[in-house]
């Protein structure tokens, strides 16, 4: 079980990137705004609510201004997994976050590959990898090759590094989302370093929340209102004793702050991006002590 | 007698490559291949019954020509080896007997034509046998049996598609070469067999 304390995403840390933040003029102080004129202000798209000409910034005038969301180009870093940044024929950005970053994690993915490269000031290139997309795990024998219907699930929708080089705190990490001629999409990306908590069991439960509204009037009729969802999940962890302090000091120190909680890399079923509600850890054995962590996923 | 015609089958699906037309594709694919199983076990048969004579070398002007047809690779079709390994090999797999099958015909023409060069002896112990294929999955099998008729199906028309290149090749080599040793690039004898003088008169034996 790895946990992810994401990096904040800063003007100085987002180097650069393929993705123009043009959707809308930027804001300027006591300029005259129409109502539905629309602006960008650090990075987020705000609506004017009446038309006005302040000199309040739209951040701090909630009266005139309604905030619509991150831009095109903040939205992978809005902490909103189901707002997607998007560009045609692939993105491409460069982190430079000037401490250690052993992990990266990339959400709500639709693209072929995705490709990491660290390079440092001095030692050059330190690391570059790839990872592809593609898959078809709904074939699981031949009668399912042939009748198994091809749904989304047969592009991972997620990427994960966790083996980034720690000793390369000047390094910059240059990211490239690949998904041909097409629309490259993603969701979230987490980076940052990765604490071992402990180890996930079998017992661990996994669910998705529906935020969709179902009603059904006094006839029976029902009426449903599509809505977003997200992913929980129940993590059993084993932790051995020797660590228990300080892994609940780390969950102390993350609480009410957006990780990545990563119960195996290889099942993205078990990967959840959150919060965590609850941490429980009883003293089952000399040892090791049985634990439990409820986390509320992100829409 | 001629060699059976087999149809060419419809083009195979690929669920990695186009997915968008996979479900079309396969079930049509997928509902030809019982008439393809026939259609190539009736030409196995045809060329496993006729030997041509590899003792007549045939007319000057006989067939020289080498049909296209193509031999494949055996692969390891393992589900343990995760899914995607395991479509994009059926995929492949899939197209190659498509491929197959839009040469078949023209294969067995050639081979006729080789018959009409040379002609047939009764048997020739030494020439490959054609492999039979076994009866293909179909739609209205359940899970299990798809899955075994599958398997079988794969093995058999993997081994069929090798067998009959190597029984069109062994054809080939034995009735339609030119025995063509290349090129005498060396100009000057350089060795003369000397055998000396008979000095023994006397020839006993």
């Amino acid at each position: 079980m790895r946990v992810i304390k994401s990096v904040v995403t800063t003007d100085t840390i987002l180097t650069s990137s393929n993705i123009p933040e043009d959707e809308h003029p930027a804001w300027v102080a006591s300029t005259s705004y129409n109502a539905s004129d629309r602006v960008i202000y650090k990075h987020k798209i705000y609506e004017a609510i009446l038309a006005n000409s302040s000199a309040t910034t739209p951040d701090l005038n909630q009266t005139n201004w309604l905030s619509l969301g991150a831009t095109n180009r903040y939205r992978m870093f809005d902490n909103v997994v189901s707002n997607v940044s998007s560009r045609t024929g692939g993105i491409q950005f460069t982190l430079t976050p000037n401490e250690v970053v052993n992990s990266i994690a990339f959400l709500n993915l639709n693209a072929t590959t995705v490709r990491v490269v660290v390079t440092d000031p001095t030692a050059g290139v330190v690391y570059d990898k790839t990872k592809e997309l593609t898959g078809s795990r709904e074939v699981t024998d031949y009668y399912s090759y042939f009748f198994a219907p091809l749904v989304d699930l047969n592009n991972l929708k997620l990427a994960v590094f966790l083996d980034l080089p720690s000793n390369y705190p000047l390094a910059s990490i240059s990211v490239t989302i690949s998904s041909g001629l097409g629309v490259a999409e993603v969701g979230e990306v987490v980076y940052g370093v990765q604490t071992t908590v402990g180890r996930t069991n079998y017992g661990t439960a996994i669910g998705i929340k529906s935020y969709s509204r179902k009603e059904t009037d006094e006839f029976g009729n029902m009426s449903v209102v599509k809505r977003k969802n997200s992913k929980y999940a129940e993590y059993d962890i084993d932790i051995d004793n020797r660590f228990l302090a300080s892994v609940q000091r780390f969950f102390s120190d993350i609480d009410s702050v957006p990780c990545l909680f990563i119960g195996n890399p290889d099942m993205e079923e078990l990967i959840v991006y959150g919060f965590y509600n609850d941490f429980k850890a009883t003293i089952s054995f000399p040892t090791v002590s049985k634990c439990n962590l409820r986390v509320e996923g992100l829409v | 007698m001629t060699a059976p015609s087999v149809k060419e089958l419809p083009k195979s699906g690929a669920r990695l490559s186009r997915p968008n037309t996979f479900s079309t594709d396969a079930e049509v694919f997928l509902s030809k291949l019982p008439d393809f199983r026939v259609q190539v076990n009736q030409l196995s048969s045809y060329l496993n019954s006729t030997a041509n004579n590899k003792y007549n070398y045939g007319k000057v002007n006989g067939v020289r020509d080498f049909p296209t047809v193509f031999q494949f690779d055996e692969q390891d079709i393992d589900i343990n080896n995760g899914s995607l390994d395991f479509t994009s090999k059926l995929d492949v797999l899939y197209n190659n007997v498509y491929e197959y099958s839009k040469y078949l015909s023209a294969a067995g023409s050639w081979f006729d034509r080789v018959v009409t060069d040379n002609g047939t002896i009764p048997y020739d112990p030494q020439r490959p046998i054609v492999s039979g294929v076994s009866q293909p999955m179909l739609k209205s099998e359940s899970r299990d049996s798809f899955n075994t008729s599958a398997v079988l199906f794969n093995e058999t028309v993997l081994d069929n598609i090798n067998s009959l290149y190597q029984t069109i090749w062994y054809t080939h080599l034995v009735c339609c070469s030119n025995d063509d040793n290349g090129l005498i690039t060396d100009v000057t004898i350089a060795e003369t067999l000397n055998a000396g003088s008979i000095t023994d008169t006397v020839i006993t034996y």
